[in-house]
């Protein structure tokens, strides 16, 4: 019996025992210089959770990011990969329980993530008005995530293009249009397919085809019928990877089959992505890239702090390092990511806007001139929804 | 009947489910229940839920318990054999399925009829029902069925007396641990399955987490149907049948 009471009285403990001492107050490290955060943030531990499925970008984080805080501000930074989404449940349930130091301190987030976590209060407060590198940033990326103003809440960390990516050896003629991709899918049964709508990269190859077929009216008004949309889809289905009876339930399985050659093509938001995977041997040589003159949708990634982060010098000083020029640059040469920088590169130095030019893409990443007068505009989150209600009995059913 | 210091820990457990049915409660309304009853996406969902669950649940059961029988009489290393399976985690199979199935039609992973969804999960239930099986199998008194034969009993009433009436709760038990498992799972189907109709497990993941968050309460939902079901069955089991093979075993009742 005595057991048993120590049993139950140590799990007790053990649960309590989670609390830990407050974080500093928003107002006062959002409202003292950046000189006295970095102070702060000297010698601080900074947890970084973020979207851990593509090796490229954790190198980056680890190999390139945390040498450099360490060097400069002595600060040890975790990397803990996570699928955004669940992160977004985490805080909710954080703010749910009261818990005001949570263990998060910085946030890789975008898109639906973002628009949630404005919404339910989950970030920390206007951080993009004390970080100094804020004046690189391209107002334009910087304004709003996927039609969401952001209102300082968080800051552009990255910028980058829906790119379709083909190869080559089986893919003589490709497509040019949205029409000459149905024709090519039809010749070809088996060889195309894109990823379920729940997957980011998939809704967006749905919203790509809304723009190629419909009316200007109805993709300003989320509510209409997009009746041509779901025609275009339905029209594929059948020449589809497994006729259509299934699809990719993400990106990385569309990936896995692209590199097997089952299917032809794969796609994604960023257009040097598939430089690592060809350099890795994971992708075939041939793989070239592809914009269809419909356009392609720009997409900015963001950087954010939780509201109960337990070290918000520490994070801060994490964003503003991650955007000064040299780590832009690094993430945009293809070594690590290749990832689109979110910097105006006229507000950059001559010798390091030179060096942003100087970096060789490869022939897998498009020219900047294949997006001439073919960037999109993100849709409003409310057509993401629509899309993804829809979709599964309008399509895959 | 409880062996061993278990209460503390079935305090936690009845503790931690309580509260997730109570907090999933608190989150729905009526209109949540209804509305899943005529939503076509999720009655298709059920469906093909009960029949993964129902067909995975029946054949590690049949499967499970022939081959704890016929291992039952003998000793040594060969049914350690079996015990290989278990220590690979559902995703590790999920993953062997992918490797090796993909290139098979109608058994691969992605196909309509879940083939390898079944597989993957009999790969790893087989061994499960045969060791939840084989003590049960070697404590069976063999006397009792040399009796049943000197009265002159048929041969399908001396295997219900001598062995049918210990075995029928065990054999439950061990269905509804499958059951209850593989009806609300998420990794094995979410790598194997179809695009639509989606096992209720990955159904309900997917509107707890997608687009703004509007969808949740039918996951919560869901949940509770799921768990209402579950506990129904149990109470059923413990209520009804484990006292009637009791009295049965103890030959107080025809």
């Amino acid at each position: 019996m005595m057991k048993q009471m120590i049993g139950i009285a140590a799990t007790g403990l053990f649960l309590a025992g989670c609390a830990s001492p407050a974080a500093p107050v928003q107002e006062k490290v959002l409202g003292s210089s950046y000189t006295s955060i970095e102070k702060d943030a000297n010698e601080t531990t900074v947890r970084m959770y973020m979207w851990g499925g593509d090796e490229g970008i954790n190198a980056y984080i680890d190999e390139y990011v945390a040498p450099k805080l360490k060097k400069e501000h002595k600060i040890t930074l975790k990397r803990v990969p996570i699928e955004t989404a669940d992160l977004i449940q985490k805080l909710r349930a954080e703010k749910k329980a009261g818990k005001k130091t949570g263990v998060i301190d910085v946030v890789w987030i975008n898109g639906d993530n973002f628009r949630n976590a404005k919404k339910d209060g989950l970030l920390y407060g206007e951080i993009t008005k004390v970080l100094p590198n804020m004046k690189y940033v391209d107002p334009q990326a910087q304004g709003s995530d996927s039609g969401t103003p952001t209102d300082h809440l968080e800051a552009a960390w990255g910028k980058v293009q829906y790119t379709f990516h083909y190869d080559q050896a089986s893919v003589a003629k490709p497509p040019k249009d949205l029409q000459q991709l149905k024709s090519w899918v039809k010749q070809n049964p088996g060889k195309f397919t894109y990823p379920e709508v729940t997957d980011f990269t998939g809704n967006a190859f749905v919203r790509h085809v809304m723009y190629g077929v419909e009316s200007k009216e109805t993709l300003k008004d989320p509510k209409a019928d997009f009746k041509k949309t779901w025609a275009y889809l339905n029209e594929l289905k059948p020449y589809l990877w497994k006729e259509g009876k299934t699809y990719p339930k993400t990106l990385a399985q569309l990936d896995q089959l692209y590199a097997k050659g089952s299917v032809a093509f794969t796609m994604g938001f960023n257009e040097r992505r598939a430089e690592q995977e060809v350099k890795s041997g994971t992708f075939p040589k041939e793989t070239r890239p592809l914009v269809l003159t419909e356009g392609s949708i720009a997409s900015t990634h963001f950087l954010s702090i939780p509201f109960n982060a337990p070290n918000p010098n520490g994070a801060l000083v994490t964003v503003n390092t991650l955007l000064s020029p040299d780590a832009q640059l690094k993430k945009f040469d293809g070594t690590y990511w290749g990832d689109g920088t979110s910097l105006d590169l006229t507000t950059l130095s001559s010798t390091e806007k030179q060096a942003f030019e100087d970096v060789p893409a490869a022939e897998s990443t498009p020219k900047p001139a294949a997006f001439e007068g073919k960037v999109r505009a993100e849709l409003d989150p409310a057509f993401f929804d629509v899309i993804r209600k829809d979709w599964p009995e309008r399509v895959a059913r | 009947m409880w062996r061993g210091n278990a209460w503390p820990a079935t305090l936690l457990i009845t503790g931690m489910v309580g509260y997730g049915l109570f907090v999933s409660l608190s989150m729905t309304t009526w209109g949540d229940y209804s509305r899943l009853f005529v939503d076509p996406v999720f009655l298709e969902s059920i469906g093909i839920s009960l029949y993964v669950a129902v067909s995975s649940t029946v054949l590690s059961v049949l499967v499970g318990a022939w081959l704890a029988g016929f291992f039952a009489k003998q000793t040594g290393w060969t049914t350690q054999f079996l015990a290989v399976p278990l220590f690979l985690p559902h995703l590790g199979a999920a993953y062997l399925a992918i490797l090796y199935l993909s290139d098979f039609p109608v058994v691969g992973p992605h196909e309509g009829n879940q083939f390898s969804i079944i597989l993957t999960y009999l790969y790893k239930e087989i061994p499960f029902v045969f060791f939840y099986l084989l003590p049960v199998y070697r404590r069976l008194d063999h006397r009792y069925e040399e009796l049943g034969l000197m009265l002159g009993l048929s041969r399908m009433k001396r295997f219900w007396h001598g062995k049918g009436v210990f075995l029928l709760f065990p054999v439950l038990e061990a269905a509804f641990i499958v059951f209850a498992f593989t009806l609300f799972a998420y990794e094995v189907p979410a790598l194997l399955g179809v695009t639509y109709p989606k096992l209720i497990g990955v159904y309900t993941f997917d509107l707890y987490t997608q687009g703004d968050l509007s969808r949740q309460p039918e996951a919560f939902a869901i949940s509770v149907l799921l768990t209402g079901i579950l506990f129904l069955l149990l109470l059923i089991f413990t209520r009804m049948i484990r006292p009637l093979t009791e009295r049965i075993s103890k030959g107080r009742v025809e």
